[in-house]
């Protein structure tokens, strides 16, 4: 396979409610991404796209409906969608188009405008439960991750604090990110602890809320990097991996993610890391919820099953920390637009590895650093290691 | 008897009854806003140039599709456009019969990509692509910045 580098990224503003359109978030994330690539749409060869569930937008097959704002018009053009983890995913199906040389270039866009939904997303999301023998009983979403979250909280003897300050380190580092929807320099942990109980244990700051927005990416060749002098701009994709856990949740012992351990195992074997706490520098796991954070970094070899709490306490996970976790201010400080966290996640890698994080860039040296997202019924992970 | 007549009442079988519940709040976006506050106040239909590749778009967009630039300058249509193509419906969404067959029309304006598909005001025998027609507006104080605020499109 050949080698991949992203080498331009862009986002829009994470937003409760923004009054552009779908395409129109899309084309501004993917104009952002083509400028800094220094690059026009007639040098793009592919476009894959990413978005949620179309019952978020309310257009059906929106993938189709947001061609034009994402720069597919008569190009090869696909649609990916692996639930949450198309934040992560779309990016993987991009490096594929290059790396086995039907594209030198491809562009990955990801957009959501969950504002549409009314009167919340949470609407249509309780439909992902069989329609037999879960719906007639009405449960929530967030049921799941409550006891999921108990569940890992009670084999590791987790206090609920150490999960809270994820939120609260999360929430913080978002303060230098230009597009941040939650972030806010003076939370607390005892904000966090009394905020609203929404399903015992989650509470209401444990999770992040809807949001509209769009992210994108242009991958390239090494030839076209070599070409176009990119050089210094590019982060390289150093190994992709997902994988997906069987349907039913409940077959599942909630306390470690499988799915996302076997993703990162076929990362890292592509990425020749068999160490991965020697040999990664930073994280950006997927955070939709505080727990989710530690469930990942336990899932991505980064921490000790049920260790990754502690690490937190400690403030290893901090952006000055020895591994520093979401130094974007992830999906809990940044926003939640499900597929667009793509600019969150292999967007903000790819911002720090080639120095341009700004307020928010590690201020150790970093070289190699990984993203997950997590989504589909919630036992699908999707892996990227990128280094400069 | 053919197969599909056999099924056609999947409820006389044992079944679970469910509804997928959900509701929706569009924005017209930052270009459609401008659109619909053109007609809805000036009585305009509204469209947008490219002032890269000289691209006109209607309905108008805020980024050619052609040279993926953004757009900014707008222009007003002309007032007559043309039938493209035109449709006579009989049958309604859910199947049956319409009192009266209604004809529709792809209403295409000289110098613009894009177009409106909407009502064509005539009777059916007279709905054919050639047709020129200029949009029929609800009176102005009626309209309230919606697709709606075109009655259709006649000669
Ligand atoms: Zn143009």
């Amino acid at each position: 396979m050949r080698k991949v580098a992203v080498v331009g990224a862009g986002m829009t503003l994470f937003r409760r409610r923004l009054q552009e359109t779908g395409k129109e978030l899309s084309f501004e994330a993917t104009r952002m991404a083509l400028d800094q690539a220094k690059m026009e749409i007639g040098d793009v060869d592919a476009v894959v796209h990413g978005t949620a569930p179309d019952a978020f937008d309310g257009v059906h097959m929106k993938g189709e409906y947001l061609l034009d704002g994402s720069g597919g018009t008569r190009k090869p053009y696909m649609r990916v969608f692996t639930g949450g983890g198309t934040g992560v995913f779309s990016a993987i199906a991009g490096y594929w188009h290059v790396a086995s040389g039907l594209a030198d270039v491809a562009l990955v866009v990801n957009e959501e405008k969950m504002s549409s939904c009314q009167p919340h997303p949470q609407s249509v999301f309780a439909h992902i439960w069989d329609p037999i023998l879960d719906r007639p009983l009405k449960p929530n979403l967030v049921w799941i991750f409550a006891m999921e979250m108990n569940r890992y909280m009670t084999v590791h003897n987790i206090p609920y604090e150490d999960i809270a300050r994820v939120a609260v380190k999360n929430k913080r580092n978002a303060v230098g990110h230009p597009c941040a929807q939650l972030a806010d320099p003076k939370i607390t942990l005892e904000d966090v602890m009394n905020s609203e109980i929404m399903a015992w244990p989650v509470r209401r700051l444990d999770i992040s809320p809807p949001s509209d927005g769009a992210a994108a990416v242009v991958l390239a060749s090494e030839e076209v990097v070599k070409k176009r002098k990119l050089r210094d701009q590019a982060a390289w994709i150093k190994g992709v991996g997902w994988c997906i856990d069987s349907t039913m949740w409940t077959d599942r012992d909630l306390y470690f993610p499988e799915y996302v351990a076997r993703a990162a195992k076929m990362a890292y074997r592509q990425a020749k890391i068999d160490r991965p706490k020697q040999q990664i520098d930073f994280a950006e796991p997927y955070d939709p919820f505080d727990y989710k954070e530690l469930h990942h970094l336990e899932g991505l070899g980064l921490a000790d099953r049920g260790k990754a709490g502690l690490m937190t306490r400690e403030g290893v996970t901090e952006r000055d920390g020895k591994l520093p976790v979401c130094p974007s201010g992830g999906l809990l400080g940044v926003g939640n637009p499900i597929a667009a966290t793509l600019g969150i996640k292999i967007g903000e890698l790819y911002w720090q590895l080639t120095g341009q994080a700004g307020k928010r860039q590690i201020p150790n040296e970093v070289h190699t650093g990984v993203c997950q997202a997590w989504g589909d019924l919630m036992q699908y992970g999707s892996v990227v290691v990128m280094g400069a | 008897m053919t197969f599909t007549e056999r099924t056609t009442d999947a409820r006389s079988f044992r079944h679970w009854p469910g509804n997928v519940e959900a509701d929706y709040i569009y924005t017209s976006g930052i270009a459609g806003e401008r659109f619909f506050r053109e007609l809805r106040d000036h009585g305009r239909l509204m469209g947008t140039r490219c002032s890269e590749c000289g691209t006109q778009w209607v309905p108008p967009k805020l980024f050619c599709e052609e040279c993926f630039k953004e757009v900014h300058d707008w222009v007003e249509l002309p007032r007559e456009g043309t039938v493209g193509a035109a449709c006579i419906v009989g049958v309604a969404l859910d199947g049956s019969r319409l009192s009266a067959p209604e004809a529709w029309g792809l209403v295409r304006f000289a110098g613009f990509r894009g177009g409106f598909v909407h009502r064509l005001l005539v009777t059916p025998d007279r709905a054919r692509a050639g047709l020129r027609v200029r949009a029929v507006l609800k009176p102005e104080g009626t309209r309230t910045g919606a697709i709606t605020d075109i009655r259709g499109f006649s000669p």
